[in-house]
């Protein structure tokens, strides 16, 4: 065998799709079929392996895992399976993982034919040279229609689909075709294994054995246990103390050459030190040029963590820092708010992303919080000519000090059929875009190029512009510049007593609706006390907004029958359950909920 | 102290638009005689598990409606009752009955196999509100009800009565106190009507199809109820209960003053030896599984306290935290609350010992006037009683 004669046994590919195409369902046969897992041991959609994306069903963190096929051509493949997260706050993650592969399968739902997602996916795979190789699924259902469906395909994309193989994950029909032409149709890597070390970094996650774990593909040279490796972006070098591949679970190996995909540890701390879309080089003989596409991980959106009871700071604090050490993109810092106590303001890629930390630390870390008001980082100059960035609103500076406030602001590309442009104009046009440019991709898909604040971006537009589309649009943002703007700040007072947690910066145009907004949801939850209780929402003294909650009349059981004292225990004990999430302001009690309550905002009110 | 004897029965007429109580619509003799026969063999399993150690002084047949049963089946039951276990002779042994259900041959029978109190479903005395409710009454029967009762020797009677029924307007309500109160009733239960799911009420609210009462005509009407008892001479010695002085419900105190009881037939619960258990919510089952009998096996599951495996619908052995929390929230129910005295005596350590941590938060109640406390007992006032699941949230 010559020395790169592995390589043509070798696969690397991930799947993409729309979502809800089918994608987990896929991998889970083809994992089957390759008889990776026992069918015993297999959870639907094994790569998703974190609980919350089984539920949410979609795939946050990324997972590879390394597959044998043997092929109809005699030969025994490796098939390195990279999963792809799918949701725009990490799409720069997507990029990566492609970027680890020669080739993608891509899943259109014969039902659903082309859809955004699978265009924005299909680009990303482009962006990287990759081959792909369309598949259509659900061809078991009846209303499946493959013909039109591959029509689009060649239309839409421009990617010859007559030899498509039709697959149905859910009855894993197809699916062997599908693994013969994944045989045929990917190019096998290349890369010189006798090279100079350079391997990208498509994911990490950290170990409590072996402290970080990089995911790595390498491109040319090896690497092996005991080498000093040097990242190029941030310039670390790590003794390598284990290398191999995933299965999906770590396999050591002797050595990861050229084309290989596997995992590399080297007592790294924290993922952040080995972050997604490093080079990795040896350092005695280190390659000249980077691969490219590395991005610094930027948090856009900050807020407010508080624990929900006070004495569990420190176990929040814990919790944190062990989810920062799993999560690049994430940081947070110690912070007080006179309404929540001692807390931590958080950096995150996007709202998505927030969510995700949020459910994470009540899920695997059993912790009640409470989060505040999303924010950017505005860029405050005052009076005296200095400036502030302040990602927190409880920290703006008095009006009088202030000579005006710029906030960041985002090219966004959406895609959408076309039927859709008017809706999302008037969209984007609410959320204070400005349109750049629209084109259109093939006759019934455009594109629209805005120029938008972030604010108006992170709170909920994602969901607005899927729910306005019928799940057809996508989205994709990156930060420009910042910009002068009319913002201010607004306050939200529960029976007099302003609730710092609940402030927050709009632009002087939204004020009203927005503070109307909070005040109509608020009233909603806050419970009835034995007192009226005022909700106002206000700019500096002026009440912009206000809403009161009843006093309660009745709050009794008037029966308890037959010596049936259960359920009205479980209703007293459920009330007792609820106060233990309410939040003691002044003399209101306000629930946990209301605080991101206040952050869906509802386009229909 | 003697304990309680509740017994279920599951057969109306019809089943009433609000109600959520275990009954079925059935009129066969047989049904009740094989469902007599359960009964009295579910009597001589706790005989031979407590026997006459089990001392009992109230007897409360409950439903359904037990006056659609035959005296005779009751006689039965009661005879059965005394043959096991050590029952009072001054036990209070009440009946619920519907008005149109009984005749004074009937009643002078219940009177005779020792029935000494009749507990009327009157409910309202407008004909509007009971064609509302879905009873199968008229305002008319129950006066000719309460009067038969009177002349067969019953002087210790119940009226149910229930308010916030939807469309029923505040003067209405006060129509039906007034006739409820020239009845002159030992007793008077004033519910305000609860709407649950699986319901004809539930699924009309739930389609939007029904209008409940507002929560401050609810409570207008019921301060009326209040006012309008006390002014005649009642005491409102329960949330939902008032009574001419020394006729409160001995049974129903039973409940509230955390004393035992035993529940026979399908669905009654039971609380005894600091369990709560209960038995299936279905007839059939219930007879079947008392027919099945095996007593053997019931003993040989060990320390099982109840009938059969099959027969047991919840079982709960109470930790000393349950033991706590329904002493305390049972109690407030009652016009002198929880009686530290009494609480230290059942419970073994003083109140405020336990609740210590709780004490801040009650507090606030009692500055605000919703509740009162004082060395000897704590308790609601009149306004607490309105928000009293807040107050009693407190201690579970």
């Amino acid at each position: 065998m010559s020395n790169k004669e592995y390589q043509q046994y070798i696969r690397n590919f991930s799947i993409i799709a729309h979502i809800d195409h089918g994608k987990s369902t896929l991998a889970d046969r083809i994992i089957e079929k390759t008889g990776l897992v026992d069918q015993r041991d297999m959870k639907e959609q094994f790569l998703d392996n974190m609980e919350l994306e089984r539920e949410r069903g979609i795939t946050i963190k990324l997972q590879t895992t390394r597959l044998l096929y043997h092929s109809r051509d005699g030969h025994d493949y490796t098939f390195n399976l990279i999963d792809t997260p799918g949701h725009v706050d990490f799409n720069y993650e997507v990029s990566r993982s492609l970027a680890a592969c020669e080739g993608a399968v891509l899943v259109v739902d014969a039902t659903q034919g082309v859809e955004a997602q699978t265009l924005a996916n299909v680009y990303l795979a482009l962006d990287e040279d990759l081959e792909i190789l369309p598949v259509l699924n659900k061809i078991d259902l009846a209303s499946a229609r493959p013909d039109e469906t591959k029509e689009e395909i060649e239309e839409v994309i421009g990617l010859d689909a007559s030899e498509a193989p039709l697959v149905s994950a859910k009855e894993g029909i197809g699916i062997e075709d599908l693994l013969e032409e994944v045989v045929k149709k990917i190019p096998a890597p290349t890369g010189d294994p006798d090279g100079k070390l350079k391997a990208l970094i498509f994911d990490s996650k950290y170990d409590n054995y072996k402290g970080v774990i990089i995911y790595t593909r390498i491109f040319d040279g090896r690497v092996s246990k005991g080498d000093i490796i040097r990242l190029m972006n941030t310039g670390k070098k790590y003794e390598v103390t284990e290398v191999g591949v995933c299965a999906p679970g770590p396999v050591p190996a002797d050595v990861l050459k050229a084309g290989e995909v596997g995992y590399i540890c080297g007592s790294i701390k924290q993922v952040s030190d080995a972050r997604v879309g490093d080079t990795i080089t040896l350092d005695s003989a280190p390659t000249e040029e980077m691969l490219p596409g590395y991005k610094k991980a930027q948090s856009m959106v900050y807020c407010g963590i508080y624990p929900a009871e006070g004495e569990k700071y420190e176990n929040v604090k814990d919790a944190l820092e062990k989810l920062q050490v799993n999560d690049a993109a994430f940081n947070f810092e110690p912070e007080t708010s006179t309404a929540l106590g001692f807390g931590f303001r958080c950096g995150f890629l996007g709202l998505l992303h927030m969510e995700i930390i949020v459910e994470r630390l009540e899920r695997e870390f059993n912790l009640g919080v409470i989060t505040t008001s999303p924010s950017v980082i505005y860029r405050v100059v005052k009076s005296d000519g200095t400036v502030e960035m302040i990602q927190n609103p409880t920290n703006l500076p008095p009006q009088q000090e202030i000579s005006y406030i710029e906030e960041p602001m985002v090219k966004a590309d959406i895609m959408i059929p076309k039927d859709y442009v008017g809706s999302i104009m008037e969209l984007c046009q609410e959320r204070r875009g400005k349109m750049i440019h629209m084109e259109y991709i093939t006759e019934t898909r455009v594109q629209l190029h805005y120029e938008m604040p972030l604010n108006e971006v992170i709170y909920d537009f994602f969901d607005a512009l899927k729910s306005k589309t019928r799940g057809y649009g996508s989205l994709d943002y990156e930060f420009i510049r910042y910009e002068r703007s009319n913002v201010v700040k607004m306050d939200i007072l529960l029976n007099k007593d302003l609730v710092d947690a609940f402030s927050m910066i709009v632009h002087e145009s939204k004020a009203y609706a927005r503070g109307r907004f909070v005040c109509e949801k608020l009233k909603e939850i806050i419970p009835m006390h034995q007192f009226e209780v005022p909700i106002q929402a206000a700019i500096g003294q002026k009440v912009i907004a206000r809403e009161t909650v009843k006093a309660y009349r009745k709050d009794v059981i008037a029966k308890c029958y037959g010596g049936d004292i259960s359920r009205k225990k479980k209703l007293l004990e459920k009330q007792k359950e609820g106060k233990k999430r309410m939040r003691q302001f002044g003399t209101v009690e306000v629930p946990q909920e209301a605080f991101t309550a206040v952050l869906k905002y509802d386009e229909n009110k | 102290m003697g304990a309680g004897i509740y017994i279920h029965i599951p057969f109306c007429l019809q089943k009433c638009n609000y109600c959520d109580f275990f009954s079925q619509p059935v009129d066969k003799e047989v049904l009740r005689r094989e469902y007599t026969r359960a009964l009295l063999q579910e009597i001589v399993f706790y005989g031979e598990k407590y026997g006459k150690e089990f001392k009992a002084n109230t007897i409360f047949f409950g439903g359904g409606t037990p006056s659609l049963m035959e005296p005779e089946l009751l006689e039965r039951v009661l005879e059965e009752l005394r043959k096991r276990f050590s029952i009072s002779k001054m036990a209070e042994i009440t009946a619920e009955c519907n008005p149109a259900t009984l005749s004074p041959e009937k009643l002078k029978e219940y009177k005779r196999i020792g029935i000494n109190r009749l507990s009327i479903g009157a409910q309202s005395f407008d004909n509007e509100i009971l064609k509302t409710l879905g009873r199968v009454h008229n305002a008319e029967d129950i006066t000719e009800t309460f009067k038969m009762a009177r002349d067969a020797g019953f002087d210790n009677i119940n009226l149910d009565l229930m308010f916030a029924v939807p469309g029923q307007g505040v003067r209405q309500w006060n129509n039906t106190l007034k006739k409820a109160l020239e009845l002159k009733p030992e007793h008077l239960s004033f519910y305000s009507l609860e709407i649950c799911e699986n319901t004809l009420f539930g699924i009309l609210l739930e389609e939007g199809s029904l209008k409940e009462t507002s929560e401050k005509t609810d409570r207008k009407m019921y301060a009326n109820a209040i006012n309008a008892m006390k002014k005649a001479g009642y005491e409102h010695y329960e949330i939902s209960n008032a009574a001419l002085p020394g006729k409160e419900c001995r049974h129903n105190l039973k409940y509230w003053h955390f004393d035992q009881y035993l529940g026979l037939g399908a669905s009654a619960h039971s609380f005894i030896n600091g369990v709560r258990f209960s038995n299936v919510r279905d007839t059939e089952q219930y007879i079947m599984a008392m027919h099945n009998q095996d007593i053997s096996r019931a003993w040989t599951l060990g320390s099982s306290d109840v009938f059969a495996a099959d027969c047991v619908d919840s079982y709960h052995i109470n930790t000393y935290r349950d033991n706590l929390g329904e002493y305390v929230f049972t109690a407030l129910r009652t016009k002198e609350g929880v009686v530290l005295s009494d609480f230290e005596e059942k419970l073994k350590n003083e109140f405020w010992d336990v609740y210590g941590k709780e004490r801040n938060e009650f507090e606030q109640f009692v500055r605000q006037g919703f509740a009162v406390s004082d060395k000897k007992h704590i308790a609601l006032t009149r306004s607490g009683i309105d928000i009293s699941n807040k107050i009693m949230s407190i201690f579970v």
